[in-house]
C-alpha cells in the first residue's frame, strides 16, 4: 500500500514535470525581478518602472591606502563609500603569469560570526603571481596610478582613486573598463535590525535610521521618502518565490560591477543559455531583454532564444573585435545575472556587462589576450583544460531512457552489429537501479550486471550507468544508512537532514563541497562496493545542479547549509562540479594502478568542469529548432572552456521523425561528445530503426565520425596545449573578418575541418560562407574533394549532404578502416588527407597514445608534425623529443590534393625508397599507394 | 580431440605466416572463386575498375566495391568475407569484422591476425545448428499439419455458419408474421379492457367520494410501483421512491410512449424495444421538462392526484396502454384480464425468439464477412482468446475483437496488415499524457497459438508475437530445407 501511495505521488509529481510536452513553465523560474537582490542592482530600464530600487553607491579609494607588497606581489587598496564611511572594502590587485589581472574586494573588517565565500577548487594550484611592475605610482595629483600586465610598456592598468574605476589597456588602447558606470556595488554583512517596541511614527523613522546605519542599503539622499525606504527594505531579510520561503538570515551581502568591452560589438561566452553564441543586448536602446542568468537550474522543456538559466554555467565572458580578444572571468558560484548593453562611451561602439551575484566576494580575472588564441590559453592556465578523453568516449554512445533488460542491451548491441554501424558505449538510465538506489540493479532486469557487461566488453565495448546525487531515504540502503551515520548530509536551515523530492521519492543530497564526503563517495565505486560493476563501467552524473523536485525552481532551498558554515545559496554553482570531480575521483581510484582515465558525463558545469569530463546540453526536445541551436550552445561552452560536450541527438523529448534524426546524426556525428538519448516515453530510435535511405545515411555519418578520430583525439590533445576550443567559431580563427563574428551555424573543428550541419527541415540548398578571403584560403570539400575558393558558396544538399569542407594547407590523419568500434581500431593503419593551399604548403599535427591511460603524462605518446613543403612532405617529432610511445601503427594512404602529378615518389626509409603512386588530374588528386611507413619513426617523401 | 586441438593449432600458424601474402580467394565465398583464378588482372566484381592482379587481397582497397579484398578488412565499409565454417554452414561477414579481435567464424579464420585465439568449434555448432534446424524444420511442418488442420476447421465451420445462417433467414418471415398477428390479437383486446377500465374507474370514484377517509395503503402501494418502475427500465436508483419519483417513473414512461408515437406512429412491431433503447436523449429530456412542469403544477401525494393524472392520460392515444398498464398497480388491471397476459407474455416470447434470431445472424454474418484468410484459416482463432502472463501484467488477445494488458484495454480489432502477417488492435484505453493504448500483434508460423515476447517500442505503443500455424507456409518449409542441407 504504500508503494501504491508512493506510486500515486510520483506520478503527480511526475505528471507535474512530464506534463504536455510543448514548452517550459517559466513560472517556475525566476527572472531578475524575482531575486530581490538583482533587483535591488540591477538599472532597470523598463517602462513605468523608476529606479527607486537601485541602491547607489560610490567607492573612492581611500587616500594613502595604496601599498605594494612585493613578497606577495600584490597591490593593497582600501575602498570607502562616499556616502557610507563604514563600508570600507579592501582591494588586491595582482598580476599572473601570461597577462592575466587579478582584482578581488570584501569587507575591511567583516562581522566575526559571518562570512563570505570564497570559491575553492576551481582555480589550479599552479597559477602564479609575477612582480608588479608600476607603471606609474600612487599619486594624489595624477588621482591615478597604474602598472603592467606584461613585460610591455603597452599592456597595463589605469586605477583612478577617486572615484574608484579600474581600464585595462592591451596594446595602448583601452579595452576593459571597470565601473565606468558606478555599479560597483557591495552589500556588506550585517546584523538583521531588531524589531522595535515604539511609537508607530518613531518606530518607522528608526526602522529608516537602522537600515541607513546596519544594511547600508540606502543612500543618504534626502529625496527618498519613508514609504520608498518600507518598500526597499522588503525582501532584505527574507523572501518569497511561490511557495517557498528563504529566510536569509544573513541577509543582503550582493555584489554588483560594471565592466564594458571598449571598441567591442561582439562578446560570448557565459554559457549555458539558448540563445545565439554572439550574446544579445539585454537592456538599453529600448531593448527590455531578462539579463543573461548564471543559476545551475533543472529546466524543464527548455525552450530557444532564453536568457534563463540552464544546467550549468562558466562566469567567463569574451569580447572579440577586429583589433584585438579579452576576457573577463567573474569567479563567483552564488546566483549571477550579466546584462550586457551597446554603449557609445568610451568609444563607440562598446559592450556594457553589469554582473550582479547574491553573494561572495568580488574576484575578477581580467584575460588581457589580445588574441582568440591567447585568451584561451590564459582561461585554462587559470582554470585548467580539458581532460584528455579516452578514445572510446569519442565514439558514438547509445543511449536510451531505458534499456530495460540485459537481453535488451544484447539486443541493441547486436542491432550495431548486424546493422554494420559502430557504436562504443550503451548507456542504461534509472530504471536499470533497484528503487532508484544508485549502485544497485534492478535484480527482475539485470540479474547479472557484470555478465552483461563481460558480453559488450568481448567486443570492446563498454557501459555506462546513471548515478545520481540524489540518495534515496530509506534506512535498508546503505548509501543513505552511512550517510546518515556519518552526517554526510547537506542540512536543511533548522540543521536536520536536508530532505527533498526526487526519483526515488524523500531523498537527501550528500554535501560534496566537503572534501571528506568526496573523498567516501570516490571510494564508492571501487567495485567491491559498487557490486555488479567491472572495468569497463562509466558512470553519468545527472539531476546534479541540484535537482530537487518540491524545491524551488526545481533545485535546493538558498538556505540550506554547507560545509563550513555555508549556506547554498553560496556554493550552488558548484555542487554539480564537485560532484563530477568525485565520481570521477572514484573511478580513477577504483583500479589499483590508478592508471584508467576516467569518463563521467555531467548535466551540471562550472569554471573547470572541463578538467573533470564531459558536458551535455541536457533535456533538449526533438524540434528542428532544437538541433539548430545545438551548435551556438556548444561553441559557446566550447568559448568557456566546456569543449568536451554534445547534445542529445535525435532531442530527448518527443519522436524525431526520420528526417530530423537523420540531420541530427550528421550535426552530432561532428560535435564533440556525440550520444543518442531519448525519453521514456518517446518511441525506440536506433539507427536501424528509420526506413531506408535513412538507416544507411545515418550509417554513414557515424561512420564518418569514426574516420575522423584521429583528429578529434589530435585535436583534444592540442587542448591540452593551449586551452584552445575543439568546436571553434570561425572568428577563432579568423579574427580580423568581422563577417565572421555572428556566424555559429557553422564552425571548425581544430583548425582544420569547417562543418555546417544542416539544421533545416527540408533543406534543399543551402548557403555556405567559406571563410580566409583576406589570405586566399582554398577548401575542399571532402565528399568531391574539389577545391573551392573562400567566399559564399550555394550548395545542393540533399538528405546524405553533410557540409563538411578541409581547409587547405591542412594534413588531417584519418583512420578509414571502420570497425564495431575504437578499439578495433587502434592497430589499423592511418590515412593521411593533404589539402594544398595557394602555396602548395600543408602542415598538420598527429597525436598516439594508449587510448586509454594516464602514461601519456609520462611520454608514453607520439605528437607529430606533417609539414608538406616544395614537394616535400616531411614527418617529424612535434613533441619537443619527449614523447617515446611505440604503436607499430602505420600509414596505408596518403593523399595529396592540389598537387602536380610527379614522376616518381622516393622515401628516406629503408625497404620504401620507391612509393607507388596514382594520380587523378581532374582533382589534382595523387594517392600514395601503401607507403607501410611506420607512425612511429620519422621520414621525408619527396614527389619528383 | 588432441588431434583436433593440434590441427586446429597448426591450421592458424599457417594462415599467420599468409598475413604478408595472402592466398588471392582467402575470404571467397564458393559463388565467386572463379573470378579470382590467378591472372595478370583483376576485374573489380561490382564496378568497372580493372587492376593488377597481385593487388587482390593485398590489404590495401582498391576496387570502390570493395572486391579486390575479400580475405582483409581493407575495404572495411563495403566488404565481405568469407567463413568456411566445415563442420557448420559457410557465412558471410563483414570484411570489418575482420582480424577486429572478436571471433565472428566459428572457423576463427576471421582472425588470422591471431589478436584473440579462436577456436575452431563449426562441428559443436554445427551439430546444434543443424538440430535445432531440424527442430525447426519438424515444428514447421507440425505447424503445416496443424493449419491443414485449421484451415479444414475453419472452413467446416464457414460452410456450417453459411447455412446456418441461411436458415435462421428463413425462420424469420414466419415469426415476424406471427407477430404481427399476434399484435393485432393484443390490440383488440386492449381495446376492450380500456372500455371496462373505464368503468371501472368511475365506478371507483364514486366509491371514494362515499368513503373519503379510507386511505389505501401507502407503503404497498409504493412498493409495487418500484418494481412497475423496473418494468419501464428507466427508474431512479434509490432504494424508496417518493410520489414525486413515482411521477417522474409515469412520465418517463410516458415519454417513451410519446417518442414511439412520434417515431412509429404506434404501428411498429418494435415498439417495447425501442421505447427502451430510445436513444434520442436531447429530445427526450426536451419532452421530460416538459411533462415535469405538467405534474410540478400538481405536485401533490395525495392518490386523488396520481388519479387525476391517470385520468388526464386517458386523453393519450391507446397505444398508451402499452406503457402505462404493467406499471400500474395490479388493482387498476383486472385479474379478468388473463387472456390479455397470455397473449402479452406469447407476444413477448415471440419478440425474445426473433431478437434471438436476428442477432445471431448479425453475429454469423459479421463472422462469415470478416478477413478469415486463405482457406479460412484463421476462422478458428475467431472467439478466442490466447494470454501471456509476463511479470508485471497478463496479456490477452482476442482475434477479431480486443486486446489487453490486465484490466487495461489495449484496443479494439482493427484488421490485419502486411499481408495477413500483423493483426492491429487500436483506440485502448488512453495513455496519460500520450495516445490511445495499441497493439500490433505480429504472426509467425509455429506449432500451436501461442503469443510471446511483448515489447512498448513507443509510449503506450505495444508489441506481441504471435505464433500461430496459420502462417506455416509450403514455400518457407522450402526454403529452411534448403538451408539445411546447405549446411550439411
Amino acid at each position: 500500500m504504500r508503494k501504491l501511495v508512493i506510486l500515486i505521488v510520483l506520478s503527480i509529481v511526475c505528471s507535474l514535470l512530464i506534463g504536455s510536452i510543448e514548452s517550459v513553465d517559466t513560472s517556475k523560474f525566476k527572472t531578475c525581478k524575482d531575486s530581490h537582490f538583482c533587483k535591488r542592482n540591477r538599472v532597470s530600464h523598463e517602462v513605468g518602472v523608476v529606479n527607486e530600487m537601485k541602491v547607489k553607491q560610490s567607492f573612492n579609494v581611500v587616500e594613502g591606502s595604496v601599498k605594494l607588497v612585493k613578497e606577495e606581489n600584490t597591490i593593497y587598496l582600501d575602498l570607502q563609500e562616499q556616502t557610507q564611511n563604514s563600508n570600507v572594502l579592501t582591494m588586491k590587485l595582482q598580476v599572473y603569469e601570461g597577462g592575466i589581472i587579478r582584482m578581488r574586494a570584501q569587507e575591511k573588517e567583516a562581522l566575526s560570526n559571518k562570512q563570505r565565500y570564497h570559491v575553492q577548487d576551481v582555480l589550479l594550484d599552479s597559477i602564479k603571481t609575477v612582480p608588479i611592475q608600476w607603471k606609474q605610482e600612487p599619486s594624489k595629483q595624477s588621482n591615478t596610478f597604474s602598472f603592467k600586465h606584461g613585460d610591455k610598456e603597452c599592456c597595463y592598468v589605469l586605477v583612478q582613486l577617486v572615484p574608484f574605476k579600474l581600464d585595462v589597456y592591451v596594446m595602448n588602447e583601452l579595452a576593459i573598463t571597470t565601473n565606468n558606470d558606478n555599479l560597483f556595488h557591495f552589500e556588506p554583512i550585517s546584523e538583521k535590525p531588531q524589531p522595535q517596541e515604539k511609537k508607530p511614527v518613531e518606530e518607522n523613522k528608526e526602522t529608516t535610521e537602522e537600515n541607513n546605519n546596519e544594511n547600508n542599503n540606502n543612500n543618504n539622499n534626502n529625496n527618498h521618502d519613508e514609504e520608498n525606504q518600507a518598500v526597499s527594505t522588503e525582501g532584505y531579510w527574507e523572501e518569497r518565490f511561490g511557495s517557498h520561503q528563504d529566510t536569509k538570515p544573513n541577509g543582503p551581502m550582493s555584489i554588483g560591477m560594471d565592466f564594458t568591452f571598449v571598441g567591442s560589438s561582439h562578446v560570448y561566452g557565459i554559457p549555458e543559455h539558448t540563445t545565439r553564441l554572439s550574446l544579445k543586448s539585454t537592456t538599453g536602446n529600448g531593448i527590455n531583454e531578462q539579463p543573461y542568468r548564471l543559476y545551475n537550474l533543472d529546466v524543464f522543456e527548455y525552450e530557444i532564444d532564453k536568457t534563463m538559466a540552464l544546467y550549468g554555467h562558466v562566469p567567463l565572458m569574451i569580447s572579440h573585435d577586429t583589433k584585438k580578444t579579452v576576457g573577463v572571468f567573474w569567479l563567483n558560484a552564488a546566483e549571477t545575472f550579466v546584462d550586457i548593453e551597446d554603449v557609445t562611451t568610451p568609444v563607440s561602439p562598446s559592450k556594457k556587462t553589469h554582473w550582479i551575484s547574491e553573494s561572495g566576494i568580488v574576484d575578477v580575472f581580467y584575460l588581457t589576450g589580445p588574441s582568440p588564441s591567447t585568451i584561451f590559453k590564459q582561461y585554462a592556465y587559470l582554470t585548467g583544460t580539458t581532460a584528455l578523453p579516452q578514445m572510446f568516449s569519442l565514439g558514438y554512445h547509445q543511449c536510451k531512457w531505458n534499456y530495460k533488460s540485459e537481453d535488451d542491451v544484447k539486443q541493441v548491441d547486436n542491432g550495431f552489429d548486424e546493422n554494420h554501424i559502430p557504436y562504443d558505449v550503451i548507456w542504461l538510465d534509472i530504471e536499470h537501479t533497484d528503487g532508484k538506489r544508485y549502485f544497485t540493479w534492478d535484480n527482475n532486469n539485470f540479474p547479472t550486471p557484470a555478465d552483461m557487461q563481460n558480453v559488450i566488453a568481448s567486443k570492446h565495448r563498454k557501459m555506462v550507468t546513471i548515478v545520481d546525487p540524489h540518495i534515496k531515504r530509506d534506512n535498508n540502503y546503505y548509501i543513505h544508512s552511512e550517510a546518515t551515520s556519518k552526517g554526510y548530509y547537506i542540512k536543511n536551515k533548522d540543521g536536520n537532514d536536508y530532505d527533498g523530492w526526487c526519483w526515488p521519492g524523500s531523498s537527501s543530497y550528500l554535501d560534496f563541497t566537503n572534501p571528506e564526503i568526496r573523498k567516501w563517495w570516490a571510494t564508492q565505486f571501487g567495485y567491491d562496493k559498487y557490486k555488479g560493476s567491472t572495468e569497463n563501467l562509466y558512470i553519468w552524473n545527472d539531476m546534479n545542479e541540484p535537482s530537487v523536485f518540491n524545491g524551488p525552481e526545481v533545485s535546493m532551498h538558498k538556505d540550506a547549509k554547507h560545509y563550513g558554515g555555508f549556506e547554498h545559496r553560496d556554493v550552488h554553482n558548484l555542487y554539480g562540479y564537485y560532484y563530477h570531480m568525485a565520481t570521477a575521483d572514484g573511478l580513477v581510484q577504483r583500479n589499483p594502478d590508478q592508471n584508467d582515465r576516467p569518463f563521467v558525463l555531467s548535466r551540471a558545469f562550472f569554471a573547470g568542469s572541463q578538467r573533470i569530463g564531459a558536458i551535455w546540453t541536457g533535456d533538449n526536445s526533438a524540434q528542428w529548432s532544437h538541433l539548430e541551436i545545438s551548435n551556438p550552445m556548444l561553441l559557446s561552452m566550447n568559448l568557456a572552456g566546456i569543449t568536451f560536450s554534445g547534445a542529445d541527438v535525435g532531442g530527448f523529448f518527443g519522436n524525431p521523425d526520420a528526417e530530423l534524426v537523420t540531420r541530427w546524426y550528421q550535426a552530432g556525428a561532428f560535435q564533440p561528445f556525440f550520444r543518442g538519448h531519448a525519453h521514456l516515453d518517446s518511441r525506440r530510435r536506433e539507427p536501424w530503426l528509420f526506413d531506408e535511405p535513412h538507416t544507411s545515411i545515418i550509417r554513414e555519418a557515424i561512420v564518418k565520425r569514426y574516420t575522423y578520430l584521429p583528429l578529434w583525439y589530435t585535436t583534444f590533445y592540442q587542448n591540452t596545449l593551449n586551452g584552445a576550443p575543439v568546436m571553434r567559431p570561425l572568428w577563432v580563427q579568423y579574427p580580423k573578418e568581422s563577417g565572421l563574428f555572428d556566424l555559429d551555424d557553422v564552425y571548425l573543428i581544430g583548425d582544420s575541418l569547417l562543418v555546417k550541419p544542416v539544421t533545416q527541415q527540408a533543406c534543399k540548398t543551402m548557403k555556405v560562407i567559406l571563410p580566409g578571403k583576406s589570405v586566399n584560403e582554398i577548401w575542399y570539400d571532402v565528399d568531391t574533394e574539389k577545391p573551392i575558393n573562400s567566399g559564399v558558396i550555394e550548395i545542393d544538399t540533399p538528405l546524405e549532404k553533410i557540409p563538411v569542407y578541409q581547409r587547405g594547407g591542412s594534413i588531417i590523419p584519418k583512420k578509414e578502416r571502420v570497425r564495431r568500434s575504437t578499439h578495433q581500431m587502434k592497430d589499423d593503419p592511418y590515412t593521411i588527407r593533404i589539402a594544398l593551399d595557394t602555396s602548395k604548403s600543408a602542415q598538420g599535427q598527429l597525436y598516439i597514445d594508449d587510448e586509454h591511460s594516464f602514461d601519456y603524462k609520462n611520454g608514453k605518446f607520439l605528437y607529430k608534425q606533417f609539414t608538406f613543403k616544395d614537394n616535400v612532405l616531411s614527418y617529424t617529432d612535434a613533441s619537443n623529443n619527449s614523447a617515446n610511445y611505440k604503436s607499430n601503427v602505420t600509414i596505408e594512404k596518403i593523399v595529396i590534393l592540389g598537387v602536380e602529378k610527379p614522376h616518381s615518389i622516393t622515401c628516406n626509409v629503408a625497404g620504401h625508397e620507391k612509393l607507388s603512386f596514382e594520380y587523378d588530374s581532374n582533382l589534382s588528386k595523387l594517392t600514395i599507394r601503401k607507403p607501410d611507413l611506420s607512425v612511429d619513426t620519422d621520414f621525408i617523401i619527396k614527389l619528383n | 580431440m588432441m588431434k583436433l586441438i593440434l590441427y586446429f593449432c597448426l591450421a592458424i600458424a599457417c594462415l599467420a605466416q599468409q598475413v604478408l601474402s595472402l592466398s588471392p580467394t582467402y575470404g571467397v565465398g564458393p559463388e565467386e572463386l572463379e573470378y579470382y583464378k590467378e591472372a595478370k588482372y583483376f576485374n573489380c566484381l561490382r564496378s568497372n575498375v580493372q587492376i593488377p592482379f597481385s593487388q587482390v587481397n593485398d590489404d590495401f582497397c582498391d576496387c570502390p566495391d570493395g572486391t579486390d579484398e575479400p580475405g582483409t578488412s581493407a575495404c572495411s565499409s563495403i566488404g565481405r568475407f568469407y567463413c568456411q565454417n566445415s563442420g557448420h554452414k559457410g557465412d558471410f561477414i563483414y570484411s570489418s569484422f575482420v582480424n577486429d579481435g572478436v571471433c565472428d567464424c566459428c572457423d576463427g579464420s576471421d582472425e588470422y591476425q591471431l589478436k584473440i585465439k579462436c577456436k575452431n568449434n563449426c562441428k559443436e555448432i554445427g551439430e546444434e545448428s543443424r538440430k535445432k534446424q531440424n527442430q525447426a524444420i519438424e515444428a514447421y511442418e507440425n505447424g503445416l499439419q496443424k493449419k491443414k488442420q485449421m484451415e479444414e476447421e475453419g472452413t467446416r465451420v464457414f460452410n456450417e455458419k453459411t447455412e446456418e445462417i441461411t436458415r435462421l433467414r428463413k425462420e424469420i418471415d414466419p415469426i415476424t408474421q406471427e407477430i404481427k398477428e399476434l399484435e393485432v390479437l393484443v390490440e383488440q383486446k386492449k381495446s376492450e379492457r380500456e372500455v371496462e377500465n373505464k368503468r371501472l374507474l368511475d365506478e371507483k370514484e364514486n366509491k371514494d367520494k362515499e368513503t373519503a377517509d379510507s386511505k389505501p395503503n401507502v407503503d404497498e402501494q409504493q412498493k409495487e410501483t418500484e418494481e412497475n418502475k423496473e418494468v419501464v427500465g428507466e427508474g431512479v436508483e434509490q432504494p424508496e421512491i417518493q410520489t414525486s419519483e413515482l411521477l417522474d417513473a409515469i412520465s418517463k414512461g410516458k415519454d417513451d410512449i410519446n417518442n414511439n408515437n412520434n417515431d412509429n406512429n404506434n404501428e411498429d412491431e418494435d415498439e417495447d424495444d425501442n421505447s427502451t433503447n430510445s436513444q434520442d436523449k436531447i429530445g427526450r429530456t426536451t419532452i421530460v421538462d416538459q411533462n415535469n412542469d405538467f405534474l410540478n403544477e400538481d405536485n401533490n401525494e395525495d392518490l386523488d392526484q396520481f388519479q387525476k393524472i391517470l385520468k388526464s392520460f386517458k386523453s393519450v392515444k391507446n397505444s398508451i396502454y402499452n406503457f402505462i398498464l404493467p406499471i400500474l398497480p395490479n388493482r387498476f388491471v383486472s385479474l379478468k384480464d388473463m387472456d390479455l397476459g397470455g397473449l402479452e407474455s406469447e407476444l413477448s416470447k415471440k419478440r425474445e425468439s426473433l431478437k434471438e434470431k436476428e442477432n445471431e445472424i448479425e453475429k454469423i454474418d459479421k463472422m462469415l464477412k470478416s478477413d478469415l484468410g486463405v482457406n479460412n484459416v484463421f476462422l478458428p482463432l475467431y472467439n478466442k482468446c490466447f494470454d501471456l502472463t509476463t511479470k508485471e501484467y497478463t496479456y490477452t488477445v482476442c482475434p477479431y475483437e480486443k486486446a489487453s494488458q490486465g484490466h487495461t484495454s489495449l484496443g479494439k480489432f482493427e484488421s490485419f496488415n502486411n499481408n495477413g502477417k500483423t493483426m492491429s488492435f487500436e483506440n485502448g484505453q488512453q495513455c496519460w499524457g500520450g495516445p490511445k493504448r495499441s497493439l500490433k500483434v505480429n504472426m509467425e508460423c509455429g506449432g500451436d497459438n501461442e503469443l510471446y515476447d511483448v515489447q512498448e517500442p513507443g509510449k503506450c505503443e505495444y508489441t506481441i508475437k504471435f505464433k500461430t500455424p496459420a502462417l506455416c507456409s509450403e514455400e518457407h518449409l522450402k526454403v529452411l530445407k534448403l538451408e539445411s542441407d546447405h549446411s550439411l
